[in-house]
C-alpha cells in the first residue's frame, strides 16, 4: 500500500468499508469506526502540552488504534482516565521541572539545617524570661530550642527520617507557641506568622530529604552560624540601646547623638549570610531562593495586606479574630509562593539552556569564536 | 513531586520498558506487547503512561530513537537503549536480585524453623 502523507485521503488502518478509496471522492468518503475512535482520542490528545503533542501525537494515536478492538469507536473509561492522568503528569513536569532532582535536594538540605539552627538561636534567645518567671519556668519555652538542637544534632550526623520526624515535632511546638495568643492579641500571632512558617519549612525540607537519596550537607554551614551570632549579638545590643528600632542608624537624642551599636554587627551579619548562601552554587543558590519564598511572601502578606486588621484590631476593647476567609489567605499564600517561585525558576532555566544552545550551535558554525 | 527514578529506586513501569528495550530496538506497540509478554499479562501499559516513560528516559539519556518509519499513515519510532541505560537497567537488576535472594533465604530459614515443607 502506498502510504499517503495527507490523513484525510489516506485509508484507516482497519477499513470497514473495503479495500481503498481510489473509486470515491473525497467528499463523500464515509467515517469508519477507527475514524470516529482517532477524532476522540486526538481530542483527549490536546489535554497534553504543545512540546509533548508534537513530539509523541502520530505515534500515541498510532499506537492507541492498533491497541483498539475492531468496530471500536470509543475510547474505554481506563484508557481516556491513563491519557488525561498523564497529560496532567507531563504538564506538572513542564511547569515545576524535577523537585527530586540533586540541586533541588541540597537547597531542602540547606534549608533544613540553616533553618534549624535559626530557630534553635531564636528558641535559646527568648529563654531567659521563661527562666526567670516566678510562676515557674514554662516547659514550651524550653521545649523550643530543645527540639530544633536535636532536629539540627540528627540532620548533621545524618538520621534524616528521625530528623524529619523531629522537625514536624518542632513545627507544632511553634504552632502551639504562637497559637496560645490568639485568643488574647491576634495581631500578635500574625506577627509571628513568619517564624511558623520557617518551622514548617523545615518539617518540609527534612522530609523532602528523608524521602530520597542522602545528600551531604552543604557547605558554608559556619558561615551562616557565624551570621546568627552576629545578628545574636546586634540583638542583644539593641537590647541595651532601646531608642533604636527598624533601621535606624543613629538618633539624635536630648542633643546627644547616638550611633547604633548593632548597625555594624547587622551589616556583618547580612554579608556573612549572602556569602554562605553563594557558596552552594548556581543551581542550589536559586532553589534556595525559591525555597525562601514562602517566608518572605507571608511576612510581605502579613505586613501589606493585614495592616489595616491589625491597627483597627488592637483599637477594640475585645481581640477581633481573623475570619475563615483571612486564614485560607494565610494558608495558601506560602503554598501559591512557593508554586510560583518553582514556576518562574523552571521557566527561566529552561530559556537559559536554549540560549546556551543557541550560542553554542552559534559557535559550532562560525568555528572557534574569536577571543 | 517525586521523580520516577532515583540512583536508588525505579518504578516498575521504567524497569519493564527498559528490559523490553534491552532485547532489541522496539516502537511503542512492541514495547507494551513485550510488557505483557514479559509480566505473563501481569501489567498492560497503556499509551499514555508508556510515552510519559519513554518521554521521561530519553530526557534522562537512559533510551534514544534509533529510527523512524511511516507505516500506513502514521509515524513508528523505534528505541533503543542507550549504554547509560544498559547500566541502569543493570543496577537496577541486580538490586532486585540481591533483595529476592534475601527474600528467599528468610522464607528458607523460616520454613526450617517451623517444620513447613518447603514450596
Amino acid at each position: 500500500m502506498t502510504d499517503c502523507t495527507e490523513r484525510h485521503t489516506a485509508a484507516p488502518s482497519n477499513d470497514i468499508a473495503g479495500e481503498g478509496h481510489e473509486g470515491m471522492a473525497k467528499e463523500t468518503y464515509p467515517m469508519t469506526a477507527h475514524d470516529e475512535l482517532e477524532g476522540r482520542y486526538r481530542r483527549l490528545m490536546a489535554f497534553y502540552p504543545w512540546r509533548h503533542r508534537r513530539e509523541y501525537e502520530e505515534e500515541m494515536v498510532g499506537v492507541l488504534l492498533a491497541a483498539a478492538e475492531p468496530g471500536q469507536r470509543r475510547p474505554g473509561v481506563r484508557g481516556s482516565a491513563d491519557l488525561l492522568v498523564n497529560a496532567l503528569a507531563v504538564r506538572l513536569r513542564g511547569w515545576v521541572g524535577d523537585l527530586g532532582d540533586d540541586a533541588w535536594r541540597r537547597a531542602a538540605a540547606a534549608v533544613q539545617l540553616v533553618g534549624a539552627l535559626f530557630l534553635l538561636v531564636v528558641g535559646l534567645h527568648r529563654l531567659p524570661p521563661g527562666l526567670t518567671a516566678y510562676s515557674g519556668v514554662e516547659v514550651l519555652e524550653f521545649a523550643r530550642p530543645a527540639v530544633w538542637a536535636i532536629v539540627l544534632t540528627l540532620a548533621l550526623v545524618g538520621l534524616r527520617r528521625v530528623a524529619a520526624g523531629f522537625a514536624v515535632a518542632g513545627a507544632v511546638v511553634e504552632i502551639v507557641h504562637v497559637a496560645r495568643w490568639y485568643d488574647y492579641s491576634p495581631t500578635q500571632v500574625l506577627r509571628s506568622g513568619w517564624l511558623v512558617t520557617v518551622a514548617l519549612l523545615v518539617a518540609v525540607t527534612s522530609a523532602w530529604r528523608a524521602a530520597g537519596e542522602r545528600v551531604s550537607a552543604p557547605s558554608g554551614l559556619w558561615w551562616f552560624a557565624s551570621a546568627l551570632a552576629a545578628v545574636l549579638g546586634g540583638s542583644v545590643a539593641d537590647e541595651y540601646q532601646w531608642q533604636f528600632s527598624g533601621f535606624e542608624v543613629a538618633v539624635v537624642m536630648n542633643g546627644q547623638f547616638m550611633f547604633r551599636y548593632a548597625a555594624p554587627l547587622y551589616l556583618i551579619a547580612a554579608a556573612l549570610a549572602v556569602w554562605a548562601w553563594w557558596r552552594q552554587g548556581g543551581l542550589v543558590r536559586r532553589r534556595i531562593l525559591a525555597l525562601s519564598a514562602p517566608v518572605a511572601s507571608i511576612a510581605a502578606m502579613v505586613a501589606y495586606g493585614f495592616a489595616g486588621f491589625m491597627y483597627s484590631s488592637q483599637r477594640f476593647p475585645s481581640p477581633v479574630l481573623l475570619r475563615p476567609v483571612q486564614w485560607a489567605i494565610l494558608v495558601a499564600t506560602p503554598v501559591l509562593a512557593f508554586v510560583l517561585a518553582v514556576v518562574l525558576l523552571n521557566g527561566w532555566e529552561r530559556l537559559s539552556a536554549l540560549a546556551e544552545m543557541g550560542r553554542q550551535a552559534e559557535k559550532g558554525d562560525l568555528g572557534e569564536a574569536p577571543r | 513531586m517525586l521523580p520516577i527514578m532515583t540512583e536508588a529506586t525505579m518504578r516498575e513501569p521504567t524497569f519493564l520498558v527498559l528490559t523490553a528495550l534491552a532485547a532489541e530496538p522496539q516502537h511503542g506497540y512492541a514495547v507494551i506487547e513485550d510488557v505483557r509478554r514479559i509480566t505473563d499479562g501481569r501489567v498492560t501499559l497503556r499509551a499514555g503512561t508508556l510515552y510519559a516513560v519513554l518521554d521521561r528516559l530519553r530526557s534522562d539519556g537512559l533510551i534514544e530513537v534509533e529510527r523512524e518509519e511511516v507505516v500506513q499513515s502514521r509515524l513508528r519510532r523505534y528505541y533503543r537503549l542507550t549504554a547509560l541505560g544498559e547500566q541502569r537497567l543493570a543496577d537496577e537488576s541486580a538490586r532486585l536480585r540481591q533483595q529476592a535472594a534475601v527474600a528467599d533465604r528468610r522464607l528458607r530459614d523460616r520454613r526450617t524453623r517451623l517444620g513447613h515443607a518447603p514450596a
